[in-house]
């Protein structure tokens, strides 16, 4: 937890992190669906200064023919960071990491989709990240869930990611950007909350395995609170024109 | 008879079903006594079934579905179409509705971009085979093709085809609908085609919501007035 300038503070006296949360508190998260007309279905994230869009396409066509699977449709996945999401200018091309994290996306939404409806098609899920301020992997998972949710495909539960770590001796949930640079550990966990299964785990840094199971009670907390933020913004996109109809009904 | 109002569920719901209940619906799974949604569902129950509606999905052929299809590849014996679905269609001679097939060019027949009002027959390798041989089937010469979401097919034509019929009276034309979510329409009058786009763009907003049929109709009545034709 030092650095060359010196020593830097996660957690305060007051036991505050550096942007004002509690230990077990999520950054206020706010999700939207069906916000692009010319996808199949997509969504909007804001959790704390992350900033998020996904569009889904498909089931569809899939080119080149000899990727087609026989028996499922395949799930392609790219997760990219726009050029002006962070604080140094990105270069456009995929990198490494945003390989790796389009792989680690696929798997944790894998399970939940019930891909063997569409053998020899594809679905097609791509993460834009907007803005970066850490955990854009969970965030990401979160969004692209409600997205396919919202495009019609058959999953057989939502998907929700949360992440939870080790910083100043301390366990906290939802990971800043500074926090996972800076922390001891960190551990990502994708949910399938109602069916109570894990789809992705992910560790950086080292744990003892009492330190894992309180780290993992913690991201799991924190997967449930993002859960009910992503089902409210299901419900209230289709109950919102309800309402509109029914306001329209009582004017006239 | 009891009756609720539907109830909006997400993938991942279930809901229990009690004995001597019935479960209507496709995109669910039956698992024990739970009834799995998986996908967003309007849920409603109605006597002693459950029926489940789900607000949003693709269109997978059936055998017999009718459908609307467009060229997209021509071959001497064969034609590929597009059908609004992640399986394209094929088209072979012995579709076709002649006696003298050994004669035909599909070539000649169709064009990239022709418009087909087409029955499912089965599968034929990667593609859903096709046949124009049927009452109604053949080649869509005149006319606009509008897209509907194909989940909310079944409301469109609404229960026994009032709301198609509705609308057929109201705006004197002719309507053909695809199962795979395509309206073909015969009219000679650029405005009805407006208020029928209209028409579709409120049933895919507001199909969930309970008296749909009493607000096209209003819609269609105003619409209707404001070109100055009574009804």
């Amino acid at each position: 937890m030092s650095e060359e300038c010196g020593e830097v503070k996660l957690i305060d006296e007051q036991g505050l992190r550096t942007d004002g949360r509690k230990p077990d508190e999520i950054r206020k998260t706010i999700m939207k669906v069906g916000v692009l007309k010319n996808a199949d279905g997509s969504s909007y994230l804001e959790q704390g200064r992350n900033k998020i869009l996904v569009a889904v396409y498909g089931p569809e066509e899939l080119h080149p023919k000899h990727l087609a699977l026989p028996d499922k449709a395949l799930l392609q996945c790219r997760y990219h960071m726009l050029t002006f999401s962070t604080d140094e200018r990105r270069s456009p091309a995929p990198s490494r990491r945003d390989i790796e994290l389009s792989k680690v996306i696929k798997s944790a939404l894998e399970p939940a989709i019930l891909l063997e409806k569409f053998p020899m098609t594809t679905i097609r899920v791509l993460v834009e990240v907007i803005q970066s301020d850490g955990g854009t992997r969970c965030a990401g998972i979160t969004a692209a869930s409600i997205a396919l949710a919202n495009a019609g495909i058959p999953m057989r539960d939502l998907v929700v990611a949360c992440a939870a770590g080790k910083v100043d001796g301390q366990y906290i949930v939802d990971l800043n950007a500074d926090e996972d640079k800076l922390g001891e550990a960190d551990l990502v966990v994708a949910i399938m909350p109602q069916r109570k299964l894990v789809t992705l785990i992910q560790m950086d840094g080292s744990l003892t395995l009492d330190e894992f199971k309180k780290v993992f009670e913690l991201a799991k907390k924190g997967c449930y609170e993002l859960y009910n933020i992503q089902r409210k913004a299901l419900l209230e996109h289709y109950e919102k024109v309800a309402k509109e109809v029914s306001q329209d009904d009582i004017s006239k | 008879m009891k009756t609720s109002k539907g109830a909006i569920f997400l993938p991942g719901d279930s809901l229990p079903i009690p004995p001597g209940y019935k479960v209507i619906g496709s995109f669910s799974e039956v698992r024990g006594k739970h009834v799995i949604c998986t996908t967003i569902t309007l849920v409603s129950i109605k006597g002693t079934t459950i029926k489940l509606v789900p607000l949003k999905g693709v269109y997978i052929p059936n055998v017999g579905d009718k459908v609307i299809g467009i060229a997209k590849h021509i071959s001497v014996d064969h034609c590929i179409f597009d059908i609004n679905s992640p399986y394209p269609a094929i088209l072979q001679i012995n579709g076709f509705p002649t006696k003298s097939q050994s004669r035909i060019d599909m070539r000649e027949q169709f064009t990239v971009g022709t418009v087909i009002y087409g029955e499912v027959k089965g599968k034929f390798g990667p593609y859903i085979s096709l046949t124009l041989q049927g009452p109604e089937l053949g080649i869509l010469s005149k006319g606009f093709v509008l897209e509907i979401s194909p989940v909310k097919i079944p409301r469109f034509v609404g229960k026994r085809g009032s709301m198609i019929n509705m609308i057929k009276d109201m705006l004197k034309c002719n309507i053909l609908v695809g199962m795979n979510g395509r309206v073909w329409i015969e009219s000679d009058e650029y405005e009805i085609i407006k208020i029928i786009r209209e028409v579709i763009d409120k049933i895919e907003r507001e199909s969930h919501v309970s008296g749909l049929t009493d607000r096209v109709k209003n819609l269609i009545a105003a619409r209707l007035k404001e070109l100055g034709v009574s009804k």
